[in-house]
């Protein structure tokens, strides 16, 4: 398969983001989302800025040929203090070249994905493998921001405490932190999956603040997946206070006055990391924190359910292979519709265990009375 | 065997689990092991021989009434404290003009290895180790007072001669890591080798299976360090060199984080050897 | 009353960890402690001849502020005095232990931290334990309040916690000691004393009247939280060493 012509559109579609396409010869068309960090209405500016970020990824912008190499970006940094030892590093690329994964997985398989919910709503407790997070929600009311004053807020907040792994030290955030609060931001935030106008209650005077709080209880790799997938499970779990305006004014409504009121979930974008060996030609998904450690280099795809991606990028590392890296599309997207799935699973199993709590309490209720 | 005794950090060791001791014979004083300490002044009105042991870690009394050793069992997973004469699997982080730094365990100060503590080194013969390099070693010292710093050797201190457990630097296959619970019960079964009873050693009978089952791709060698590191290589294996030694080492971490009994290790060694198709 | 559910050394990352839940408060902490390790950030702040602990609380659904640094250092300075700081690998090292609130309300900039300090001392004494860290002694810590009809309620409901004149927390180390003594709100001598002489009291493990003078013979209701970190405890260990005392 050749990439024949990449063309680039502007089609904007969210105020603030630009979307490219590119259509290649035969894939369906990639819709790549790219967002100005400064708002700028998409415009030749922000083209320019595509471009010369495709420059950077592509090699050249206009068209790739086949077998060109991504050129590669980032600060070249591993994100760990740790090291593996000589051998250790060998024998995973020798186990990859004969087809071996440590914990006999496939390339292209996850670990055993579990989600549970607590009892207050939006309480997800997540585990891939032994990588483990618990997020937890909240809701105040604020002012909204002065240019937005229909909007309410989003916000994901993360801290890489020495709970998930000795190495990471509170006060001095690492730069792996920041690399995935940043994806997950642009992932749930910047793709719009919570509809912020939604959040509004009296325009330019209050709104709801969502914040999603992620707690790493242990690492073992491909932190910024399961991360991903819990804030979307705590997004779809969780309730607000139901409010309205009367005359100008904001009233809120407590648990007990009124049913909670479930946040306006646009789309279900989730993300896929992909770690990659320059002298071995294997793509690895959902990696152990010791496949990461011997990584060449790593990519993060991120996308919705109908297939729209709403984030690429090529992380720290060597260049990757532009094919193989479109190949990984398809997979992430099969990934993705699975553990979806899974969510809406474990959601619904939950949402059926708290009716039948809720009915009989309410006969126990009854019969009190 | 009775109940074990399981202590909490501060209750007293209780007089009649202490190896009996006559205070005026010349046999071997009482060692006391990790997990407790001496107690200089008795906690109730006694007599001046008696001592009060006290736990200071979580774990299951033991007694060696042949070795006069008293010492607590803690839970497996804590992190590695260096011990003299302890083996360990080091990992070269840098050089300097005299050492080798090593890290024995992650996010902890690295230990010293002279560049000289090997078999037959010489300014002119010593080894040159890099970074990432695996170095099989015995702790020397763990240093007292506050510059406390672990000091490594791969040579017998007195006789300037590698001990047989064969010391030095380790190349060829890989490391696994487990917790130091099981790096000590695997030093158990390993050093006893000679025994091939069905019962195991230290609750342990994957290695003696995998030994058995594994001898027709030419077996495979095993160094296990205190610090939870297990080096493992299969030389003469071939082709099947690396799901051998996949197998070894998932045995091995499997066992471990479950916490197998003899029956399900040997389920366990059955399974991984099919699915590395190792055997049919 | 319900128990605490209690549980250690699940996490696979840190060297000891573990959970503790307050059924009465709703609060879930998980707790993790890495030690002996190197604390390059402190470089400085090291003390030659002990180790140093660091504790820091995650509130669960707010950002940390003042009243969780308040929390700490009353945390750090307690279990400092518990902790063998000098004992052989400790020096220099630091000891770190790591407190998310995980289940429960969070407690606002105004609140105060007291209906958490059993649940945040109980998993930090847990997760030292499983950490293998040296200690003195174990501890447990009891929590009172007194009504606006001076009334003593142990383990208040967060109702009652909201109602209450005054809130009291006490820790008895396991050797007797009174580790720990915090009070919140106006509170008489007298009061405070017939706290203090109930706690020793439970600590004790004697039966305790209740308010109207009888004495309960209810025994969930007098099970000393220090009996609940035994066990858990105790499960484990027979669990991590069934290889050793079962096969013989």
């Amino acid at each position: 398969m050749k990439v024949s012509e990449i063309n680039v559109n502007v089609l904007p579609e969210i105020p603030g983001t630009s979307e490219f396409k590119y259509f290649t010869h035969r894939l369906p068309v990639l819709t790549f989302t790219l967002t100005s960090p400064l708002c700028l209405p998409p415009s030749t500016k922000a083209e320019m800025r595509f471009l010369s970020r495709l420059c950077r990824k592509f090699g050249t912008a206009s068209a790739v040929p086949a077998q060109h190499s991504l050129l590669s970006f980032g600060t070249g940094q591993k994100m760990s203090k740790e090291t593996l030892a000589a051998i250790e590093h060998e024998f995973i690329l020798s186990g990859l070249r004969q087809g071996y994964r440590h914990d006999g997985r496939g390339d292209n398989d996850y670990r055993e994905l579990r989600v549970s919910f607590g009892q207050d709503y939006g309480h997800v407790n997540l585990q891939l493998g032994k990588t483990s997070v618990i997020v937890r929600m909240s809701a105040t009311v604020g002012k909204p921001h002065q240019d937005r004053p229909f909007d309410g807020t989003f916000n994901i907040q993360m801290e890489l405490t020495p709970m998930g792994s000795p190495g990471w030290e509170i006060g001095r955030p690492s730069e792996y932190e920041s690399q995935v609060l940043h994806v997950l931001d642009r992932v749930i935030r910047h793709s719009n999956a919570l509809d912020t106008e939604s959040l509004c209650i009296v325009k330019g005077v209050s709104c709801w603040n969502i914040t999603a709080y992620v707690h790493v209880v242990d690492y073992d790799g491909n932190l910024t997946d399961a991360a991903c997938m819990a804030i979307m499970a705590a997004l779809q779990h969780f309730r607000r206070p139901d409010s309205e305006s009367r005359g100008g004014e904001a009233i809120i409504y407590g648990l007990e006055e009124r049913v909670p009121v479930p946040l306006n979930i646009t789309r279900q974008p989730l993300c896929v990391s992909v770690i990659f060996f320059n002298d071995v030609n294997n793509q690895l998904l959902d990696p152990t924190y010791k496949e990461e450690l011997a990584a060449d280099g790593e990519f993060v795809i991120g996308m919705d359910d109908s297939g729209l991606v709403c984030f690429f990028e090529k992380m720290a590392g060597v260049a990757s292979q532009p094919m193989s890296t479109l190949d990984m599309m398809s997979v992430a997207g099969e990934r993705i519709k699975e553990h979806n799935a899974k969510l809406q699973k474990a959601l619904k199993a939950d949402l059926a265990q708290r009716a039948e709590l809720g009915m009989t309490n309410e006969a126990k209720a009854a019969n009190d009375r | 065997m009775t109940t074990p005794l399981i202590l909490l950090p501060g209750d007293e060791v209780p007089n009649d689990h202490l190896p009996t001791i006559k205070s005026h014979a010349k046999s071997a004083p009482l060692k006391i092991g990790q997990g407790l300490r001496l107690v200089s002044q008795p906690s109730t009105t006694s007599t001046p021989q008696s001592r009060v042991l006290k736990a200071t870690q979580a774990g299951i009394l033991t007694t060696d009434s042949k070795r006069k050793i008293v010492s607590l069992l803690s839970f497996p997973n804590r992190r590695y404290t260096p011990t003299v004469n302890d083996l360990v699997l080091a990992q070269v982080h840098h050089s300097s003009a005299d050492y080798f730094h090593c890290i024995l365990t992650p996010h902890t100060p690295h230990a010293f290895l002279p560049q000289l503590s090997f078999e037959g080194a010489s300014k002119k013969t010593r080894p040159n180790l890099k970074q990432g390099d695996l170095v099989y070693a015995r702790v020397l010292s763990t240093g007292v007072g506050a510059s406390a710093e672990v000091e490594l050797t791969c040579v017998n201190p007195a006789t300037g001669k590698a001990e047989p457990g064969g010391l030095g630097p380790v190349t060829g296959g890989t490391v696994f890591d487990v917790s130091t619970g099981m790096a000590a019960r695997l030093l158990l079964a390993t050093s006893s080798r000679a025994d091939d009873s069905d019962d195991g050693v230290a609750g342990l009978v994957i290695i003696s299976e995998l030994g058995r089952k594994l001898a027709n791709v030419g077996g495979f060698e095993l160094a296990v360090g205190r610090n939870g590191r297990v080096w493992v290589d299969c030389p003469d294996a071939e082709e099947h060199a690396v799901p051998a030694i996949l197998a070894i080492g998932r045995c091995m971490q499997l066992t471990d984080e479950h916490n197998l009994d003899l029956a399900d290790q040997k389920k366990l060694v059955t399974r991984t050897l099919r699915e590395l198709k190792l055997a049919s | 009353m319900a128990a605490p559910i209690a549980s250690i050394s699940d996490a696979f990352r840190a060297d000891g960890s573990a959970s503790y839940k307050c059924p009465v408060t709703g609060y879930r902490v998980l707790a993790a402690v890495n030690a002996p390790v190197e604390l390059p950030a402190r470089k400085g702040a090291l003390k030659p001849q002990e180790a140093t602990v660091e504790v820091s609380i995650r509130p669960g659904k707010l950002s940390p502020s003042v009243v969780e640094k308040s929390a700490e250092s009353i945390l750090r300075r307690m279990l400092a005095s518990v902790i063998l700081r000098r004992h052989a690998g400790y020096p220099r090292r630091g000891v770190v232990i790591t407190l998310a609130v995980v289940e429960g309300e969070p407690v606002g900039r105004s609140g105060t931290y007291l209906p958490l300090m059993p649940a945040l001392l109980h998993s930090s004494l847990l997760a030292l334990m499983s950490a293998a860290v040296p200690l003195s002694c174990t501890f447990m810590t009891l929590f009172f309040a007194v009504t606006r009809s001076d009334e003593i309620v142990r383990d208040p409901t967060p109702a009652a916690i909201k109602d209450a004149e005054s809130l009291h927390v006490i820790s008895f180390s396991s050797t007797g000691r009174t580790l720990l003594d915090l009070v919140d709100g106006p509170c008489d001598l007298d009061i405070w004393a017939t706290i203090h002489q109930q706690a020793k009291d439970i600590y004790q493990g004697a039966a305790v009247p209740g308010p109207d003078g009888d004495i309960s013979m209810d025994e969930e209701s007098n099970n000393a939280p220090g009996d609940i970190i035994r066990e858990t405890v105790e499960d484990r260990l027979r669990r991590d060493y069934r290889w050793e005392f079962e096969t013989l």
